[in-house]
Protein backbone atom coordinates (compact mmCIF):
# COMPACT_ATOMS: atom_id res chain seq x y z
CA UNK A 1 0.00 0.00 0.00
CA UNK A 2 1.39 3.54 -0.56
CA UNK A 3 2.63 5.50 2.24
CA UNK A 4 0.24 8.54 1.84
CA UNK A 5 1.13 11.62 3.80
CA UNK A 6 -2.71 12.19 4.69
CA UNK A 7 -2.18 8.48 6.36
CA UNK A 8 1.25 9.74 8.50
CA UNK A 9 1.47 10.40 12.13
CA UNK A 10 2.97 14.01 10.78
CA UNK A 11 -0.12 15.11 9.08
CA UNK A 12 -2.04 14.41 11.68
CA UNK A 13 0.34 15.72 14.15
CA UNK A 14 0.57 19.62 11.93
CA UNK A 15 -3.31 19.33 12.09
CA UNK A 16 -3.47 19.10 16.20
CA UNK A 17 -1.34 22.02 16.25
CA UNK A 18 -2.81 24.05 13.79
CA UNK A 19 -5.14 25.13 16.67
CA UNK A 20 -7.30 24.92 19.05
CA UNK A 21 -11.04 25.46 17.24
CA UNK A 22 -11.82 23.54 14.24
CA UNK A 23 -12.16 26.75 12.16
CA UNK A 24 -8.64 27.43 13.15
CA UNK A 25 -7.63 23.82 12.22
CA UNK A 26 -9.54 23.83 8.71
CA UNK A 27 -7.71 27.35 7.44
CA UNK A 28 -4.59 25.52 9.54
CA UNK A 29 -4.93 22.82 7.05
CA UNK A 30 -4.85 24.55 3.73
CA UNK A 31 -1.11 25.54 4.81
CA UNK A 32 -0.64 22.66 5.60
CA UNK A 33 -1.51 21.23 2.44
CA UNK A 34 0.04 24.14 0.55
CA UNK A 35 3.04 23.33 2.01
CA UNK A 36 3.64 19.73 1.46
CA UNK A 37 2.23 20.10 -2.05
CA UNK A 38 4.93 23.32 -2.89
CA UNK A 39 7.40 20.42 -1.49
CA UNK A 40 6.16 17.63 -3.79
CA UNK A 41 6.51 20.28 -6.75
CA UNK A 42 9.77 20.89 -5.72
CA UNK A 43 10.94 17.08 -5.63
CA UNK A 44 11.63 17.11 -2.00
CA UNK A 45 9.12 14.53 -1.52
CA UNK A 46 9.67 11.26 -2.67
CA UNK A 47 6.11 10.65 -4.24
CA UNK A 48 4.60 13.16 -6.65
CA UNK A 49 1.62 10.73 -7.69
CA UNK A 50 -1.64 12.06 -8.41
CA UNK A 51 -3.97 11.86 -5.74
CA UNK A 52 -5.51 8.60 -4.78
CA UNK A 53 -9.86 8.49 -4.19
CA UNK A 54 -7.79 6.84 -0.52
CA UNK A 55 -6.41 10.44 0.02
CA UNK A 56 -9.08 11.84 -0.81
CA UNK A 57 -11.66 10.19 1.66
CA UNK A 58 -8.64 10.62 4.66
CA UNK A 59 -9.18 14.47 3.77
CA UNK A 60 -12.83 14.28 3.50
CA UNK A 61 -12.97 12.37 7.23
CA UNK A 62 -10.76 15.08 8.51
CA UNK A 63 -12.91 17.92 7.22
CA UNK A 64 -15.91 16.48 8.29
CA UNK A 65 -15.19 15.61 11.96
CA UNK A 66 -13.76 19.59 11.74
CA UNK A 67 -16.94 20.79 10.35
CA UNK A 68 -19.25 18.63 12.62
CA UNK A 69 -17.59 20.74 15.58
CA UNK A 70 -18.76 23.47 13.81
CA UNK A 71 -22.87 22.05 15.07
CA UNK A 72 -23.84 23.38 11.43
CA UNK A 73 -26.93 21.78 9.89
CA UNK A 74 -24.97 21.14 6.89
CA UNK A 75 -21.96 20.03 7.93
CA UNK A 76 -21.87 17.42 5.40
CA UNK A 77 -22.17 19.59 2.81
CA UNK A 78 -19.78 22.08 3.80
CA UNK A 79 -17.30 19.35 4.33
CA UNK A 80 -17.61 18.49 0.81
CA UNK A 81 -17.06 22.39 -0.50
CA UNK A 82 -14.10 22.44 1.59
CA UNK A 83 -12.69 19.10 -0.05
CA UNK A 84 -13.68 20.67 -3.45
CA UNK A 85 -11.30 24.04 -2.62
CA UNK A 86 -8.53 21.91 -1.18
CA UNK A 87 -8.03 19.07 -4.23
CA UNK A 88 -8.85 22.00 -6.36
CA UNK A 89 -5.97 24.13 -4.98
CA UNK A 90 -3.75 21.23 -5.06
CA UNK A 91 -4.41 20.45 -8.50
CA UNK A 92 -3.81 23.95 -9.58
CA UNK A 93 -0.92 24.87 -7.82
CA UNK A 94 0.57 21.91 -9.17
CA UNK A 95 -0.86 22.73 -12.88
CA UNK A 96 1.17 26.97 -12.15
CA UNK A 97 3.30 26.37 -9.83
CA UNK A 98 1.99 29.02 -7.83
CA UNK A 99 0.43 29.40 -4.21
CA UNK A 100 -1.70 31.48 -5.33
CA UNK A 101 -5.15 29.11 -5.26
CA UNK A 102 -4.50 28.71 -1.57
CA UNK A 103 -4.95 32.46 -0.58
CA UNK A 104 -9.02 31.45 -1.64
CA UNK A 105 -9.12 28.12 -0.05
CA UNK A 106 -9.43 30.28 3.38
CA UNK A 107 -12.08 32.90 2.07
CA UNK A 108 -14.40 30.26 0.47
CA UNK A 109 -13.78 28.11 3.66
CA UNK A 110 -15.55 31.07 5.24
CA UNK A 111 -18.20 31.78 3.01
CA UNK A 112 -19.07 27.92 3.03
CA UNK A 113 -19.20 28.22 7.20
CA UNK A 114 -20.83 31.93 7.00
CA UNK A 115 -24.04 31.48 5.14
CA UNK A 116 -25.38 29.36 7.21
CA UNK A 117 -25.36 31.25 10.53
CA UNK A 118 -26.34 34.64 8.20
CA UNK A 119 -29.41 32.79 7.43
CA UNK A 120 -30.45 32.54 11.14
CA UNK A 121 -31.37 36.52 11.78
CA UNK A 122 -32.94 36.97 8.88
CA UNK A 123 -35.08 33.59 9.73
CA UNK A 124 -36.02 34.90 13.16
CA UNK A 125 -36.97 37.99 12.46
CA UNK A 126 -39.34 36.54 9.64
CA UNK A 127 -40.71 34.43 12.19
CA UNK A 128 -41.45 37.59 14.60
CA UNK A 129 -43.01 39.57 11.70
CA UNK A 130 -45.16 36.74 10.98
CA UNK A 131 -46.18 35.95 14.80
CA UNK A 132 -46.98 39.72 14.93
CA UNK A 133 -48.76 39.27 11.81
CA UNK A 134 -51.20 36.48 12.91
CA UNK A 135 -52.01 38.25 16.40
CA UNK A 136 -52.90 40.98 14.59
CA UNK A 137 -54.95 39.27 12.22
CA UNK A 138 -56.69 37.65 14.82
CA UNK A 139 -57.32 39.38 17.87
CA UNK A 140 -58.20 42.75 16.42
CA UNK A 141 -58.95 45.02 19.45
CA UNK A 142 -60.88 42.83 21.24
CA UNK A 143 -58.82 39.99 22.90
CA UNK A 144 -59.45 41.07 26.93
CA UNK A 145 -63.68 40.72 26.44
CA UNK A 146 -64.82 37.17 27.06
CA UNK A 147 -68.08 38.05 24.73
CA UNK A 148 -66.91 38.81 21.95
CA UNK A 149 -63.81 36.33 22.09
CA UNK A 150 -63.54 34.44 18.87
CA UNK A 151 -62.30 30.59 19.01
CA UNK A 152 -59.73 31.92 16.41
CA UNK A 153 -57.37 33.49 19.24
CA UNK A 154 -56.97 30.23 20.78
CA UNK A 155 -55.76 28.96 17.47
CA UNK A 156 -52.75 31.38 17.86
CA UNK A 157 -51.01 28.70 18.99
CA UNK A 158 -51.93 26.64 16.47
CA UNK A 159 -50.70 28.42 13.61
CA UNK A 160 -47.43 28.21 14.98
CA UNK A 161 -45.45 24.86 14.12
CA UNK A 162 -43.62 23.34 16.95
CA UNK A 163 -40.45 24.19 14.78
CA UNK A 164 -41.19 27.81 14.80
CA UNK A 165 -41.83 27.55 18.66
CA UNK A 166 -38.11 27.21 19.28
CA UNK A 167 -38.43 30.19 21.53
CA UNK A 168 -38.83 30.16 24.97
CA UNK A 169 -40.01 34.05 24.91
CA UNK A 170 -42.85 33.33 22.42
CA UNK A 171 -44.24 30.70 24.10
CA UNK A 172 -44.56 32.80 28.21
CA UNK A 173 -45.64 35.55 25.55
CA UNK A 174 -48.46 33.58 24.32
CA UNK A 175 -49.17 31.95 27.88
CA UNK A 176 -49.08 35.17 28.99
CA UNK A 177 -51.55 36.69 26.58
CA UNK A 178 -54.07 33.74 26.91
CA UNK A 179 -54.03 34.12 30.73
CA UNK A 180 -54.37 38.16 30.44
CA UNK A 181 -57.44 37.07 27.84
CA UNK A 182 -59.06 34.84 30.26
CA UNK A 183 -58.60 37.65 33.30
CA UNK A 184 -56.55 35.54 35.36
CA UNK A 185 -53.74 38.53 35.75
CA UNK A 186 -53.97 41.80 37.22
CA UNK A 187 -52.63 44.44 35.00
CA UNK A 188 -50.77 47.16 35.37
CA UNK A 189 -52.56 50.82 34.99
CA UNK A 190 -51.29 52.10 31.46
CA UNK A 191 -50.77 55.68 33.38
CA UNK A 192 -48.47 54.23 35.48
CA UNK A 193 -45.55 53.01 32.98
CA UNK A 194 -43.39 54.93 31.49
CA UNK A 195 -44.43 56.73 28.08
CA UNK A 196 -42.85 53.82 25.69
CA UNK A 197 -43.34 50.93 27.70
CA UNK A 198 -47.15 51.97 28.11
CA UNK A 199 -46.93 52.92 24.23
CA UNK A 200 -45.45 48.99 23.55
CA UNK A 201 -48.23 47.22 26.71
CA UNK A 202 -50.86 49.17 25.01
CA UNK A 203 -50.05 47.44 21.51
CA UNK A 204 -49.78 43.98 23.18
CA UNK A 205 -53.16 44.02 24.89
CA UNK A 206 -55.46 45.95 21.88
CA UNK A 207 -53.73 44.68 18.85
CA UNK A 208 -51.90 41.58 20.21
CA UNK A 209 -48.49 43.28 18.47
CA UNK A 210 -44.97 42.20 19.75
CA UNK A 211 -42.68 45.05 17.30
CA UNK A 212 -39.26 44.01 17.42
CA UNK A 213 -38.13 47.23 18.17
CA UNK A 214 -40.37 48.47 21.09
CA UNK A 215 -39.84 44.08 22.77
CA UNK A 216 -37.68 45.48 25.90
CA UNK A 217 -40.57 48.01 26.93
CA UNK A 218 -43.01 45.58 26.28
CA UNK A 219 -41.03 43.25 28.82
CA UNK A 220 -40.48 46.05 31.31
CA UNK A 221 -44.60 46.83 30.88
CA UNK A 222 -45.08 43.16 31.75
CA UNK A 223 -43.17 43.15 35.04
CA UNK A 224 -46.22 44.66 35.94
CA UNK A 225 -48.16 41.84 35.07
CA UNK A 226 -49.25 39.06 38.29
CA UNK A 227 -50.76 35.93 37.60
CA UNK A 228 -51.12 34.97 40.81
CA UNK A 229 -53.86 36.69 41.72
CA UNK A 230 -56.78 36.75 39.38
CA UNK A 231 -58.21 40.10 37.75
CA UNK A 232 -62.11 38.94 38.57
CA UNK A 233 -62.93 42.84 38.09
CA UNK A 234 -61.86 42.65 34.36
CA UNK A 235 -63.03 39.43 33.54
CA UNK A 236 -66.32 39.83 34.94
CA UNK A 237 -66.96 43.18 36.08
CA UNK A 238 -70.23 43.29 36.30
CA UNK A 239 -71.12 40.11 38.13
CA UNK A 240 -68.14 40.98 40.52
CA UNK A 241 -69.29 44.49 41.52
CA UNK A 242 -72.69 42.86 41.78
CA UNK A 243 -71.70 40.47 44.31
CA UNK A 244 -69.68 43.07 46.02
CA UNK A 245 -72.81 44.54 46.98
CA UNK B 1 -6.06 18.84 -47.17
CA UNK B 2 -7.60 20.34 -44.27
CA UNK B 3 -9.27 17.21 -43.97
CA UNK B 4 -6.53 15.47 -43.60
CA UNK B 5 -5.28 17.22 -40.54
CA UNK B 6 -8.53 17.06 -38.96
CA UNK B 7 -8.75 13.29 -39.97
CA UNK B 8 -5.42 12.76 -38.03
CA UNK B 9 -6.59 14.92 -34.97
CA UNK B 10 -9.97 12.75 -34.64
CA UNK B 11 -7.76 9.51 -34.87
CA UNK B 12 -5.59 10.50 -32.08
CA UNK B 13 -8.01 12.04 -30.10
CA UNK B 14 -9.71 8.91 -30.12
CA UNK B 15 -7.00 7.15 -29.36
CA UNK B 16 -5.80 9.52 -26.58
CA UNK B 17 -8.93 9.44 -24.95
CA UNK B 18 -9.29 5.14 -24.89
CA UNK B 19 -6.06 3.99 -24.20
CA UNK B 20 -4.33 7.69 -22.48
CA UNK B 21 -1.62 9.80 -24.42
CA UNK B 22 1.66 7.92 -23.05
CA UNK B 23 -0.35 4.81 -24.65
CA UNK B 24 -1.09 5.92 -27.84
CA UNK B 25 2.44 5.62 -29.88
CA UNK B 26 2.64 8.05 -33.18
CA UNK B 27 2.81 4.51 -34.98
CA UNK B 28 -0.58 3.57 -34.25
CA UNK B 29 -2.19 7.51 -34.48
CA UNK B 30 -0.83 6.62 -37.93
CA UNK B 31 -1.70 3.24 -38.64
CA UNK B 32 -5.09 3.40 -37.54
CA UNK B 33 -5.45 7.08 -39.40
CA UNK B 34 -4.27 5.47 -42.54
CA UNK B 35 -1.28 8.13 -43.48
CA UNK B 36 2.00 8.23 -44.23
CA UNK B 37 4.53 9.41 -41.29
CA UNK B 38 5.31 12.14 -43.56
CA UNK B 39 1.63 13.33 -43.56
CA UNK B 40 1.69 13.44 -39.98
CA UNK B 41 4.41 15.60 -39.41
CA UNK B 42 3.44 18.00 -42.12
CA UNK B 43 0.74 18.60 -40.10
CA UNK B 44 2.09 17.85 -36.48
CA UNK B 45 5.48 18.42 -36.46
CA UNK B 46 5.94 16.61 -33.11
CA UNK B 47 4.16 14.45 -30.94
CA UNK B 48 3.65 16.80 -28.56
CA UNK B 49 2.40 19.03 -31.02
CA UNK B 50 -0.65 16.64 -32.06
CA UNK B 51 -1.02 16.55 -27.82
CA UNK B 52 -1.68 20.35 -27.74
CA UNK B 53 -4.03 20.22 -30.79
CA UNK B 54 -5.56 17.74 -29.10
CA UNK B 55 -6.25 19.80 -25.87
CA UNK B 56 -7.08 22.68 -28.05
CA UNK B 57 -9.81 21.62 -29.91
CA UNK B 58 -10.94 19.59 -26.42
CA UNK B 59 -11.10 23.31 -25.13
CA UNK B 60 -12.70 24.42 -27.77
CA UNK B 61 -15.51 22.36 -27.97
CA UNK B 62 -16.12 23.06 -24.40
CA UNK B 63 -16.17 26.84 -24.90
CA UNK B 64 -18.35 26.16 -27.81
CA UNK B 65 -20.48 24.15 -26.38
CA UNK B 66 -21.02 26.39 -22.68
CA UNK B 67 -21.36 29.66 -25.00
CA UNK B 68 -24.23 28.20 -27.25
CA UNK B 69 -26.15 27.04 -24.10
CA UNK B 70 -25.35 30.56 -22.25
CA UNK B 71 -26.02 32.78 -25.52
CA UNK B 72 -29.53 33.58 -24.18
CA UNK B 73 -28.41 34.32 -20.47
CA UNK B 74 -26.21 36.83 -20.86
CA UNK B 75 -28.29 39.78 -20.10
CA UNK B 76 -29.71 38.17 -17.03
CA UNK B 77 -26.80 38.29 -13.89
CA UNK B 78 -27.40 35.61 -11.39
CA UNK B 79 -29.20 33.20 -13.77
CA UNK B 80 -26.24 33.50 -16.21
CA UNK B 81 -23.54 32.09 -12.89
CA UNK B 82 -26.08 29.60 -12.01
CA UNK B 83 -26.64 28.42 -15.05
CA UNK B 84 -22.76 27.92 -15.58
CA UNK B 85 -23.22 25.88 -12.88
CA UNK B 86 -25.25 23.19 -14.08
CA UNK B 87 -23.36 22.91 -17.65
CA UNK B 88 -20.52 22.07 -15.39
CA UNK B 89 -22.79 19.53 -13.62
CA UNK B 90 -24.09 18.04 -16.67
CA UNK B 91 -20.37 18.01 -18.75
CA UNK B 92 -18.45 16.58 -16.11
CA UNK B 93 -20.87 13.73 -15.75
CA UNK B 94 -21.25 13.02 -19.27
CA UNK B 95 -19.75 9.52 -20.09
CA UNK B 96 -16.99 10.72 -22.63
CA UNK B 97 -15.79 13.40 -20.17
CA UNK B 98 -12.23 12.04 -18.97
CA UNK B 99 -11.16 15.52 -17.23
CA UNK B 100 -10.40 18.91 -17.40
CA UNK B 101 -8.09 19.39 -20.45
CA UNK B 102 -5.67 21.41 -18.91
CA UNK B 103 -5.90 18.60 -16.02
CA UNK B 104 -4.73 15.95 -18.25
CA UNK B 105 -2.03 17.60 -19.99
CA UNK B 106 -0.34 18.47 -16.22
CA UNK B 107 -0.76 14.86 -14.57
CA UNK B 108 0.46 13.21 -18.24
CA UNK B 109 3.39 15.59 -18.53
CA UNK B 110 4.44 16.87 -15.04
CA UNK B 111 7.56 18.08 -15.92
CA UNK B 112 7.34 22.30 -15.75
CA UNK B 113 9.73 22.09 -18.61
CA UNK B 114 7.68 19.74 -20.74
CA UNK B 115 5.59 21.98 -23.61
CA UNK B 116 2.42 19.92 -22.82
CA UNK B 117 2.15 20.67 -19.38
CA UNK B 118 3.32 24.65 -20.41
CA UNK B 119 0.24 24.48 -22.45
CA UNK B 120 -1.88 23.10 -19.30
CA UNK B 121 -1.08 26.12 -17.66
CA UNK B 122 -2.45 28.25 -20.85
CA UNK B 123 -5.79 26.42 -20.88
CA UNK B 124 -5.91 26.32 -17.01
CA UNK B 125 -5.50 30.48 -17.31
CA UNK B 126 -7.93 30.48 -20.06
CA UNK B 127 -10.52 28.83 -17.93
CA UNK B 128 -9.82 31.19 -15.01
CA UNK B 129 -9.97 34.29 -17.67
CA UNK B 130 -13.51 33.03 -19.10
CA UNK B 131 -14.93 32.25 -15.70
CA UNK B 132 -13.38 35.47 -14.37
CA UNK B 133 -15.10 37.37 -18.07
CA UNK B 134 -18.64 35.77 -17.61
CA UNK B 135 -19.40 36.67 -13.53
CA UNK B 136 -18.01 40.29 -14.92
CA UNK B 137 -20.80 40.17 -16.97
CA UNK B 138 -23.24 38.79 -14.42
CA UNK B 139 -21.94 42.45 -12.50
CA UNK B 140 -19.75 40.86 -10.11
CA UNK B 141 -17.66 43.32 -8.32
CA UNK B 142 -14.99 41.07 -7.57
CA UNK B 143 -15.25 39.14 -10.52
CA UNK B 144 -11.59 38.27 -10.70
CA UNK B 145 -11.85 36.81 -7.39
CA UNK B 146 -14.75 34.99 -8.33
CA UNK B 147 -13.58 33.43 -11.24
CA UNK B 148 -10.73 32.36 -9.23
CA UNK B 149 -12.43 30.63 -6.78
CA UNK B 150 -14.64 28.53 -9.34
CA UNK B 151 -11.93 27.12 -11.84
CA UNK B 152 -10.21 25.87 -8.34
CA UNK B 153 -13.65 24.46 -7.20
CA UNK B 154 -14.33 22.72 -10.65
CA UNK B 155 -11.18 21.13 -10.73
CA UNK B 156 -11.65 20.06 -7.72
CA UNK B 157 -14.99 18.40 -8.41
CA UNK B 158 -13.99 17.54 -12.03
CA UNK B 159 -11.21 15.35 -10.31
CA UNK B 160 -13.03 13.53 -7.64
CA UNK B 161 -16.08 13.19 -9.86
CA UNK B 162 -13.31 11.51 -12.10
CA UNK B 163 -11.98 8.96 -10.02
CA UNK B 164 -15.53 8.52 -8.15
CA UNK B 165 -17.61 8.22 -10.71
CA UNK B 166 -21.65 8.54 -9.87
CA UNK B 167 -20.55 9.16 -6.44
CA UNK B 168 -22.62 12.95 -6.62
CA UNK B 169 -19.75 14.64 -6.33
CA UNK B 170 -20.31 16.57 -9.73
CA UNK B 171 -23.92 17.58 -8.14
CA UNK B 172 -22.20 18.78 -4.52
CA UNK B 173 -18.73 20.62 -6.64
CA UNK B 174 -22.09 22.54 -8.84
CA UNK B 175 -23.82 23.30 -5.18
CA UNK B 176 -20.62 24.60 -3.63
CA UNK B 177 -19.63 26.89 -6.44
CA UNK B 178 -23.52 28.34 -6.38
CA UNK B 179 -22.44 29.14 -2.96
CA UNK B 180 -19.76 31.12 -3.59
CA UNK B 181 -21.74 33.24 -5.94
CA UNK B 182 -24.21 34.20 -3.98
CA UNK B 183 -21.62 34.81 -1.44
CA UNK B 184 -19.84 37.51 -3.80
CA UNK B 185 -23.31 38.82 -5.22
Amino acid sequence: MENSFFNSSEFRSQLLTAGRSPIARLNGLSDILSKWNQQRITGQNSTRADLSITDINILKDIIYTETSRLKLKNAEVVSDQILFMLIGAIKLQIQNKSAKPWALVNQSISNFIKPEKSNTLPLLALFFITLIAVFGAVTNNSFLHKNTESPDVFNVENHISANELSSATVNNLVSMYNKMKEGNCQLPQAAMLQPQDREAFIAFINAGKVEIGTAANLNNALGYVHCLYPQKLMDKPLQNSDSNR
Amino acid sequence: MKNMREKILAVATQLFESRGIHASGVDTIIAESGVAKATLYKYFPSKNQLIIEYLREKSNRFYAWINEKLADKKGDSQELLFELCNLYEQWITTPEFNGLPFHIGSVEFPDPAHPVHHYSIELSNELQHYLSELAAIAGIKDAQTLGQQLTIIFEGGAMIERLSPDSGAAKRAKNAAITLIKASI
